[in-house]
């Protein structure tokens, strides 16, 4: 399926023509540079990479040089990220390498799947990790006890904690997945993406961009 | 911080000219608001007048709320300052609080949940 590397650069409002507002996430998408192709002949699948985030001159003295080699080798200028896109062998004819993909591929309305990684909270106790209740705040029986998770086994029987018990750690810096967010509007000029809703992760992080998987058209 | 790419989603929602149209209004004005409601497929203007008791400043999001005494009974609406379906803003008279959030306001009855006029207030 093929997708869109952008960044994420925060939320506002925009109201519609009938005055509804609308809660918007602003995804930055520059154009995707065609790094390359995986053939089935060569690497036995199909995919795009594509890569996004041009270097600056600062950049590329920081970047590491077997990196901006591959770059050289293609005549293409340094990029931050290469990502891999599956698509069937219409997907790679009708990319060539080295041509870029626009916020264009979106249009207004269309559904969509949005990838992150989410914000990172450390490590965090069972109430906040996994909106466990905790006890009374106001009962003295509960003594210290407000935000545990309580019992977490049985007697003899088991005699043990199940595996994958909900327990405090760490949570967040995942891959999340949003699915069937809506497309609010294109801006083209700017390859502004406006997706309705929120999206994982901190303002200024990579997102990735695709059709909706799950297409609920109605 | 603001970043630009935000700035000009903003900018072509809210285009300058609307948000030039909205009056600067302060907390402890009474305001006329002049808001589209549709019902059915006409639409027809209706008319909120009261004192502005709060402002949440939040860019184009920015929303304001209105308290009036209506029949007796304390009426609270909250407008998007920016909102299309608002027609217009009229700011009828100004008072000199010394809040930011007029909810004391909610308490008072009768004469004491009056706010002085600025104009009147400047005289003394």
């Amino acid at each position: 399926m093929k997708g869109l590397i952008g960044t994420k650069i925060g939320m506002t409002t925009v109201f519609g023509a009938d005055g509804t507002a609308q809660p918007v996430t602003v995804v930055e998408i520059t154009p995707n540079l065609v790094f390359g192709h995986r053939t089935k002949e060569r690497d036995g699948y199909m995919a795009l990479q594509l890569a996004s985030g041009e270097l600056t001159a600062k950049g590329e003295k920081r970047a590491n040089k077997p990196k901006l080699g591959e770059y050289k080798k293609r005549g293409q200028k340094a990029h931050k990220v290469v990502k891999e896109f599956r698509v069937d062998a219409k997907g790679l004819g009708e990319h060539a390498v080295g041509s870029a993909i626009t916020v264009a591929m979106f249009t207004k309305g269309e559904p969509i799947d949005v990838t992150a990684t989410s914000r990172g909270f450390g490590f965090q106790g069972v109430m906040k990790r996994h909106h466990m209740k905790g006890a009374a705040r106001d009962s003295s029986t509960a003594h210290e006890l407000h935000r545990h998770p309580g019992a977490i086994g049985q007697r003899k029987t088991p005699g043990r904690v199940f595996r994958n018990k909900r327990l405090p750690g760490h949570m967040g810096t995942e891959t999340v997945t949003i699915q069937n967010l809506k497309v609010v509007d294109v801006i083209l000029e700017s390859h502004i993406l406006l997706v309705s809703g929120s999206v994982p992760g901190h303002d200024k992080c990579q997102v990735i961009v695709r059709p909706a998987v799950k297409d609920h058209k109605q | 911080m603001r970043l630009k790419a935000i700035e000009i989603v903003e900018m072509l929602n809210v285009k300058a000219e609307a948000r030039a149209t909205v009056p600067a209004f302060r907390v402890g004005d009474t305001v006329k608001v002049h808001s589209k409601i549709s019902e059915g497929d006409k639409e027809r203007i209706q008319v909120f007048e009261g004192i502005v008791i709060r402002i949440q400043r939040k860019h184009v999001a920015t929303t304001f709320t209105c308290r009036k005494i209506s029949y007796g009974v304390g009426v609270e609406r909250i407008f998007p300052m920016y909102s299309p379906r608002i027609d217009k803003i009229e700011i009828m008279a100004s008072a000199k609080v010394k809040r930011a959030r007029l909810f004391y306001l909610r308490d008072l009855k009768g004469k004491a949940g009056r706010l002085k006029n600025a104009a009147e207030n400047a005289g003394q």
